[in-house]
């Protein structure tokens, strides 16, 4: 009889022990693919999501978006905008060693300088990051910028343990990085899974409050819709549209729909005939019923774009608009200055098919008889780079809400990449893009980023289509969990309940 | 002969189908290129018999117009691959020797490849279109007809009409297309017939890979892969030409099985 009781008893303990290791447990899901854990070689979506929660920052965002103390308790800025001067507070890294100024200085001047590093474009103004003593760091920069604190809080600026790096090299980010973060690695197999478990030294107390994490990895979109209905994962990143009804009627499953920087557009080559006609960019641009391009597209779960910059980025101008759609005028300007009839070739990636579909068709009806050219994403690339396209459409979004990186993306013709390989390059933009960055008066800054937009609407740069929010599925057990725009998961003070 | 009645089942289902393929525009109800951005996904109706896709064109009438597309494919695809791989397995049948020895050696060399990963290579090199699955197609499917044209030829070559021709002094083009051809065609119509599936079956596949017949085209393969993102919701995309695929794929199959049918009970 005693026997027997002990046996239920370790039986029922056996269960609870399970049941405990399953609610402390976040199953995330998500497309995007986890190859590198080193914060400075990648700028992909996947490892974006990852490095967040590795490597902490000297400035962190609360859940309304503004900047808070991270790994810096404190800060000044000179008069001239030149020099910082960040006081870093008691913390370790999951290896039990302080994160020195000396760690903090690796780290950024790492991502600013060193020739891996994938997106150094925020950092491009530092002169110098310098460890003044244990806890004290001075960031010198070439010129005033206005949003270096807040790039100061992207998924590339964590900071990394120099020791771990120096010693191991590259093999401490193939396995299990000394993490500064919320979570450190406990297991990583690559094209599967990333599995994390918390961080005991992570400096904020008391967080993260779930033990651990499961990144995986599932391409296929009605997989994933699947799994989160069944029950399988906590958290589905990216619900495909035709499916967001469907997955939130689900008991226990909601969609949210959240804020992102995506701005979905049409990008003309510039460079080329006959998209370098500014009359066949706007009789293109008026041809297209935007409104309904973006219903179709996403079933009505996305805002038409009115300007080629986010509505989720600072100092975006809500009042300004493309042509509206008028395929009669754009015909007519055609017509008028003998460009009907003029063939058009459109190059597409596999998954723009649909919005290529609805691009031809009005295309077609104002006389731009258009020709779909459909390459792999590699090959995409490569042409664009190369300016071996005539018009394309992609989608692009911006790390942080300062609009300066994503006007160096996608607007200014000398800030490395083409105006987003388009070869947009105008003069007076790109000399406001320089200025605005410089400006550290907010409403002056707000008059310089309504002119650029202003400008490159005029010229039709690109034809925005629209601005597109995460569409993300959580459990009902999860709380507090959200994608921030530069997509960073909130884990650190996320729950989950059983 | 006794016409079989699988024949006969086959034989009505592909009449169908053709006859639905020259009326399509009569059958269509809408132009099935047509976008309407007031009717998207819309669920099989009376508006729209078999729904709508993800642009608002009508699933029904694509599927109508993808019969032209399907049947163009099938039956213009054997015909290269039928006539070389026939000339080839002929020949070497025929005359033996070195054109065997040269014929049997460059069929070893296509054979060990896969069938269809081998087309896939060769329109991966090409580039997409259906001109180019063609081109694959000849190259790589005259393969099963030269083995069976070359198993008739050898059995034919030893034939007392065909020796009596010889030594009647006719020439062996004229014996070849008078006395072995005709004798050695049952089996390879037979044969075409299968073909024909196949190469329907993967030219909608090619069609769904991005590979075959380019979007917006009214495909069969093309409408599977558009649909497959809405398969949770709007099965009706995929399933319909995914239905009309299986209809035409069983009725030549039926043609191939009741022919070899009749064929046999003939001999």
């Amino acid at each position: 009889m005693k026997l027997r009781m002990t046996l239920a008893a370790t039986a029922a303990m056996a269960v609870l022990a399970t049941g405990l290791a399953a609610q402390d447990t976040i199953r995330i899901a998500s497309p995007n693919q986890v190859t590198v854990l080193d914060p400075i070689i990648s700028a992909a979506a996947g490892n974006i999501e990852a490095y967040g929660q590795l490597y902490a920052r000297l400035l962190r965002k609360d859940a309304d978006g503004t900047l808070q103390p991270g790994l810096a308790e404190s800060w000044t800025i000179s008069d001239d905008g030149l020099t910082y001067t960040f006081k870093l507070r008691e913390a370790q890294f999951s290896d039990g060693t302080e994160i020195t100024a000396e760690d903090a200085a690796f780290s950024l001047n790492r991502v600013s300088k060193d020739e891996n590093s994938a997106y150094p474009a925020g950092f491009a103004p530092v002169k110098e990051f310098t460890a003044l003593d244990d806890k004290t760091l001075q960031l010198t920069l070439e010129h005033p910028s206005a949003p270096m604190l807040s790039n100061l809080e992207i998924f590339n600026a964590g900071i990394v343990s120099k020791d771990d790096v120096e010693t191991r090299g590259e093999a401490a980010f193939t396995t299990d990085p000394v993490a500064s973060g919320p979570y450190m690695v406990r297991e990583w197999k690559p094209n599967d899974r990333l599995s994390l478990t918390a961080n005991p030294h992570f400096w904020r107390e008391g967080l993260p409050k779930i033990a651990n994490v499961e990144l995986i990895e599932v391409s296929d979109d009605n997989a994933r819709a699947t799994m989160a209905m069944a029950g399988e994962i906590d958290v589905n990143r990216g619900v495909p549209w035709a499916q967001v009804a469907e997955v939130d009627g689900t008991e226990g499953v909601s969609v949210r729909l959240e804020p992102s920087t995506v701005l979905y557009l049409v990008m003309p080559n510039h460079s080329k005939p006959p998209f370098d006609n500014l009359t066949v960019r706007k009789a293109a641009a008026m041809a297209l019923n935007r409104e309904a391009i973006t219903k179709a597209v996403t079933l009505g779960n996305a805002t038409v774009a009115n300007s080629t910059l986010s509505n989720a980025l600072n100092f975006h101008d809500p009042n300004v608009q493309p042509p509206a759609y008028d395929p009669e005028g754009a015909r007519k300007l055609l017509q008028e200055a003998g460009l009907e009839g003029t063939e058009v070739t459109l190059m597409i990636t596999p998954s723009a098919e649909q919005i290529a579909t609805l691009l031809k068709a009005q295309w077609d009806a104002v006389g731009l008889p258009t020709t779909v050219e459909r390459v792999d994403a590699g090959l995409w690339w490569s042409k664009l780079a190369d300016a071996d396209y005539q018009v394309t459409t992609s989608w692009y979004y911006n790390e942080t809400e300062d609009p300066d990186l994503a006007v160096r993306w996608a607007l200014c013709g000398t800030c490395g990449s083409d105006s987003y390989y388009t070869f947009y390059n105008n003069e007076e933009v790109n000399a406001l893009t320089d200025a605005a960055l410089r400006e550290q008066d907010e409403a002056k800054r707000a008059e310089l980023y309504s002119r650029i937009q202003q400008i490159t609407l005029e010229d039709l740069a690109q034809i925005p289509l629209y601005y597109s929010p995460f569409s993300n599925a959580y459990s009902d057990r999860v709380k507090g969990l959200s994608l921030t725009p530069s997509l960073q998961w909130t884990l650190e003070e996320a729950e989950i309940s059983g | 002969m006794r016409v079989s009645p699988m024949f006969l089942t086959g034989f009505s289902l592909v009449l169908v189908w053709g006859l639905i393929a020259l009326a399509a525009p009569l059958l269509a109800t809408h132009d099935p290129y047509a976008i309407d951005f007031e009717a998207i996904l819309q669920a099989p109706g009376p508006a729209h018999w078999f729904g709508t896709d993800n642009v608002g064109r009508d699933t029904y009438s694509r599927v109508v117009f993808g019969a032209r597309l399907a049947l163009y494919i099938g039956l213009l695809g054997v015909i290269a691959p039928m006539l070389i791989g026939m000339t080839i397995g002929l020949l070497a049948g025929y005359f033996g020797g070195w054109v065997d020895t040269l014929a049997m050696r460059l069929l070893d060399i296509t054979v060990p490849f896969p069938f269809f990963v081998l087309v896939l290579a060769i329109v991966a090199v090409l580039g997409p279109g259906i001109e180019n699955y063609f081109i694959a197609l000849a190259l790589v499917g005259w393969v099963g007809y030269a083995r069976l044209a070359r198993a008739e030829a050898v059995v034919l070559r030893q034939a007392e009409f065909v020796l009596a021709a010889r030594t009647m002094g006719f020439s062996h083009g004229y014996i070849l297309l008078r006395h072995v051809l005709p004798n050695a065609l049952s089996p390879i119509v037979v044969y075409m017939m299968t073909d024909v599936t196949l190469v329907i079956l993967f030219g909608a596949a090619l069609g769904f890979l991005g590979m075959g017949v380019s979007p917006p085209a009214a495909e069969w393969g093309v409408m599977i892969a558009e649909g497959q993102s809405y398969i949770a919701t709007a099965w009706w995309i995929s399933f319909f030409p995914g239905l009309a695929m299986v209809a035409l794929g069983v009725g030549f199959a039926l043609i191939g099985d009741g022919l070899a049918r009749m064929l046999r009970i003939e001999r």
